[in-house]
């Protein structure tokens, strides 16, 4: 971190290559393929331009990051006059190594993409940014712009409404 | 957090995992010159150190009067076609903006105190000429700003990749996984600079 804020360019590359599968994972929820990895490239030109004003205290890098990102994603979509969320990545295929499970589990995870689908937009980004974008809960707060507890809160109530469709929807 | 919210979050994550992704060469080469940027313009200075000092005076004279230009022209209206306020005003929502983005409360503070005066002082044309960015910037610094201060906590260590979106495999009553803070175990502490 202190290379890349000495401008190090191979601190950069590191962290670019790190967070880049969850910043795309992330933008792609919202955006076309070609625009979510615009944000990406988006994200991490803010990153550089402002690490100087970024003290590495709080809820650390990747929260900060994020935070950007969701900014860059959210101008993206006004510039595109629309809001809330894109076409899911292809079909949120999984990396199933067990050929008798796939079947079962391609048609839990569709079911659970289905429920997932019916949840709010504020539930949505949350559980997002915790599991599509592996974000600590703190992290998390820190990209809402909310304190952890409540993170933690607003979580175990989105996923109870997402166990509720789910059983709704027969799973 | 329950065992059943557990093993929802991780059915979760598998459902939204995308596949592995890494960024291009193309990507990455636009990071670099990202980065590389402010050096290229440092670099310049070391040339002037060997030159005569006749020449050396005349690079400083040169370099001031285009300093002089340029802020006669910002004085004066800067670009052709666009007032000197209208100017200030969308340097003072790019200023807002990287704030924001930063997710500094007080520097949001600031800057957004300075671009309702900068957008004040804009006649409604010119005002026109700035939305919908000018709204958007302002909504979203009034929402950080709104929004309650996050307590403070120890500094979260970033962890090193993930090849696919991460997947949790144990989730304690904190929000985090129980190897550490994170949902994908794959990914340690070690490597956040």
């Amino acid at each position: 971190m202190a290379r890349a804020q000495d401008g190090d360019a191979a601190a950069w590359e590191a962290l670019y290559r790190r967070a880049y599968p969850r910043l795309l994972a992330y933008a792609r929820r919202r955006l076309e393929a070609d625009e979510a990895r615009e944000a990406v490239s988006e994200t991490m030109a803010r990153a550089v331009a402002g690490m100087g004003a970024f003290t590495p205290t709080g809820h650390g890098f990747e929260g900060w990051l994020f935070g950007i990102c969701r900014h860059v994603v959210l101008d993206a979509q006004r510039a595109a006059g629309r809001r809330g969320y894109g076409p899911p990545p292809g079909d949120g295929t999984s990396t199933d190594p067990e050929p008798g499970d796939r079947l079962v589990r391609g048609e839990e995870h569709a079911a659970v993409r289905a429920a997932f689908a019916r949840l709010g937009e504020a539930d949505r980004e949350l559980l997002e940014l915790r599991v599509v974008a592996g974000l600590t809960a703190e992290e998390t707060a820190r990209v809402l712009g909310r304190r952890p507890g409540a993170v933690r809160t607003a979580q175990a109530r989105a996923l109870a409404r997402l166990r509720r469709h789910l059983e709704e929807l027969g799973q | 957090m329950t065992a059943d919210d557990d093993r929802l979050l991780e059915t979760l994550a598998a459902a939204l995992s995308t596949p592995a992704a890494e960024p291009s060469a193309a990507e990455l080469a636009m990071l670099r010159a990202t980065v590389s940027a402010p050096r290229e313009v440092v670099a310049v200075t070391p040339l002037l150190r060997p030159q005569p000092r006749r020449f050396r005076a005349l690079v400083v004279l040169g370099a001031a009067a285009a300093v002089v230009v340029a802020l006669l022209l910002s004085v004066q209206g800067g670009a052709p076609g666009e007032s000197s306020d209208v100017g200030r005003a969308e340097a003072s929502l790019t200023a807002l903006r990287n704030a924001v983005d930063g997710g500094d409360r007080s520097a949001t503070a600031r800057a957004l105190a300075t671009a309702e005066a900068r957008l004040r002082e804009l006649t409604t044309s010119e005002r026109a000429g700035v939305e919908p960015e000018a709204s958007a910037v302002l909504r979203d610094a009034r929402e950080l700003l709104a929004a309650p201060t996050p307590a403070t906590t120890t500094t979260t260590v970033g962890p090193p990749p993930s090849p696919t979106t991460a997947t949790p495999t144990s989730i304690d009553d904190n929000g985090g996984d129980r190897s550490g803070k994170r949902f994908d175990r794959s990914r340690s502490n070690s490597g956040s600079g």
